[in-house]
């Protein structure tokens, strides 16, 4: 009896009663368990979705070889509008008196954005190139009334085929606009890469990427400089993006201009996105191209 | 979310801590309430079963073995184990010193049976207070924590002195995190309680039936002889 009762109030007063250990261990467990059902697959996870950040030349990824395609994926359809662009670098400097009001073509290497043209307006660009005359080095020779008169229609040219570009973007936006409201998703339709890929990576081109990023933080006044300077830089990026080291190839003879070039490529020592590998490229800075970009 | 955990700083994170540990506890009690309850539960039902069939105490002294986890056995096993000494000191008058010389069996059995009351609700009710006190303090526990943090948080922003969405978005996020805690150790323990304490009274309310009842029976037996 008097052993019982001590044994009772032992009990009372003792922490674990016999089999509360066992059940303290099964809810340790229990508990341990709950992060990991927290990880498993069947507990639906809710991310914290960021906000999609669209900067055009940047959504894709940047390949050495882009497959043929567009930096912005859009309806396949369009492509064959956008593939008969001139290529090499447009000089629309020295336009002959003749020819009907020029429009300056779109540098498509770097365009962030191919735009479709409105209907009339491709002919006017194919039929462009083939009057092309010889730069301004041949033209220095001739004599000088005929150089100036040159200048003169130069500048009006520029003006009124300023007045074009500007109308054609104008136009441009708002056939973009029309047509981004009608396609539902072009993104899931067009392959990814360069109008002039040739390659088999979805992407876009690492030059054209680098050229896009440089021009951005470039800037300058056209009135700095006077006719068509063009430069020509070697540009070694290593893979993580980090410009190791440049070089003017070939200087355009404005010292403004190659000034501006300078501090832009400073300024993009570091691409905001690592390259495929390290590269080098050769741009050439062409600054009618670089002010025709909208 | 275990990122929120260890971003969270040192008040917080010893505040979670404590929860954690009220958390574990009182799910242990509620497990070992669970088993132990049930098993009295059922045992003292085929106990009375066994009691109303045998209706002979030294029978069912004999069975009583099997009965340990029922309060109402051990009830018995009180009253039965009184019963016997106090028949065995009256055929055996020999010790004028002990004090259960010619006293009542009625009373002497009634005591021994409330003694036994109370030492089996408090065996049933043990624990049951650490989850009440689970129920009604984690949650300001967890507040406090929560409160704390935000506090950091807006410290934060006075330092960085930006007060977008994001920046206080997650320090409130963390913050918050605290009170769910809380909350979460909380809500399992009051249900626990109650449901744990309904069952008590239950059992309880057996034990006094059985008592008064083993009672009656004594009496008849000390008028019938």
């Amino acid at each position: 009896m008097e052993s019982s009762r001590k044994q009772r109030w032992q009990q009372l007063q003792s922490v674990f009663e016999p089999g509360f250990k066992q059940m303290l261990l099964v809810s340790i467990l229990l508990h341990l368990l709950l992060p990991i059902l927290y990880y498993a697959p069947f507990f639906p996870k809710r991310e914290i979705e960021k906000p999609p950040v669209y900067r055009v030349n940047l959504v894709n990824k940047i390949v050495k070889n882009p497959q043929a395609g567009r930096p912005e994926a859009a309806p396949v359809t369009k492509k064959p509008e956008v593939k008969p662009k001139p290529k090499p670098k447009p000089k629309p400097k020295p336009k002959p008196v003749v020819k009907p009001i020029p429009i300056p073509p779109k540098p498509v290497p770097v365009k962030p954005e191919p735009k479709p043209k409105p209907e009339p307006e491709p002919k006017a660009v194919k039929e462009k190139p083939q009057p092309k005359p010889k730069p301004a080095v041949s033209k220095a020779q001739e004599n000088t009334l005929q150089q100036r008169l040159d200048q003169l229609r130069a500048a009006q040219d520029k003006k009124a085929s300023e007045q074009a570009r500007k109308d054609r973007i104008a136009a441009l936006k708002a056939d973009a606009l029309a047509e981004s409201s009608n396609i539902e998703s072009p993104v899931a339709e067009a392959p990814v890469g360069m109008a002039d890929g040739k390659g088999d990576e979805a992407g876009v081109s690492a030059i054209a990427f680098v050229q896009e990023f440089i021009q951005q933080q470039w800037s300058f006044s056209k009135y700095q400089a006077s006719g068509n300077p063009e430069a020509e830089v070697k540009l070694f990026y290593n893979a993580a993006g980090t410009l190791l080291h440049y070089k003017f190839l070939k200087q355009s003879g404005n010292s403004a201009f190659d000034e501006s070039l300078t501090r832009a490529i400073t300024k993009s020592k570091q691409l905001p996105q690592p390259l495929p590998q390290s590269m080098e490229f050769h741009i050439f800075f062409n600054l009618k191209d670089m002010l025709d970009k909208p | 979310m275990l990122d929120l955990v260890f971003n969270a700083g040192p008040v917080v994170k010893l505040v979670l801590l404590i929860l954690v540990y009220f958390s574990l506890v009182s799910w242990a009690i509620i497990f070992y309430k669970v088993s132990v309850i049930q098993r009295a539960i059922a045992e003292s039902d085929r106990f009375l079963d066994f009691f109303w069939a045998k209706k002979r105490f030294d029978l069912v002294g004999q069975g009583i073995k099997e009965f340990s986890h029922s309060p109402i056995a051990n009830l018995f096993r009180e009253g039965y184990h009184e019963m016997l000494q106090f028949k065995k000191k009256n055929l055996d008058p020999t010790e004028p010193g002990d004090f259960s010389l010619k006293m009542d069996t009625t009373e002497m059995v009634g005591r021994a049976l409330r003694r036994a009351t109370t030492q089996e609700t408090q065996r049933l009710e043990k624990y049951l207070t650490f989850l009440a006190t689970t129920g009604s303090i984690a949650p300001f526990i967890g507040l406090f924590g929560t409160v704390w943090g935000i506090m950091d948080a807006f410290q934060g922003i006075g330092t960085t002195g930006s007060a977008s969405l994001a920046v206080v978005a997650p320090g409130i996020s963390e913050a918050l995190i605290a009170t769910a805690m809380g909350l979460a150790a909380a809500i399992p323990a009051v249900m626990g309680y109650n449901h744990f304490l309904n069952k008590v009274n239950i059992l309880i309310g057996e034990m006094d039936n059985f008592s008064q009842e083993l009672l009656n029976i004594v009496e008849r037996m000390e008028r019938g002889n």
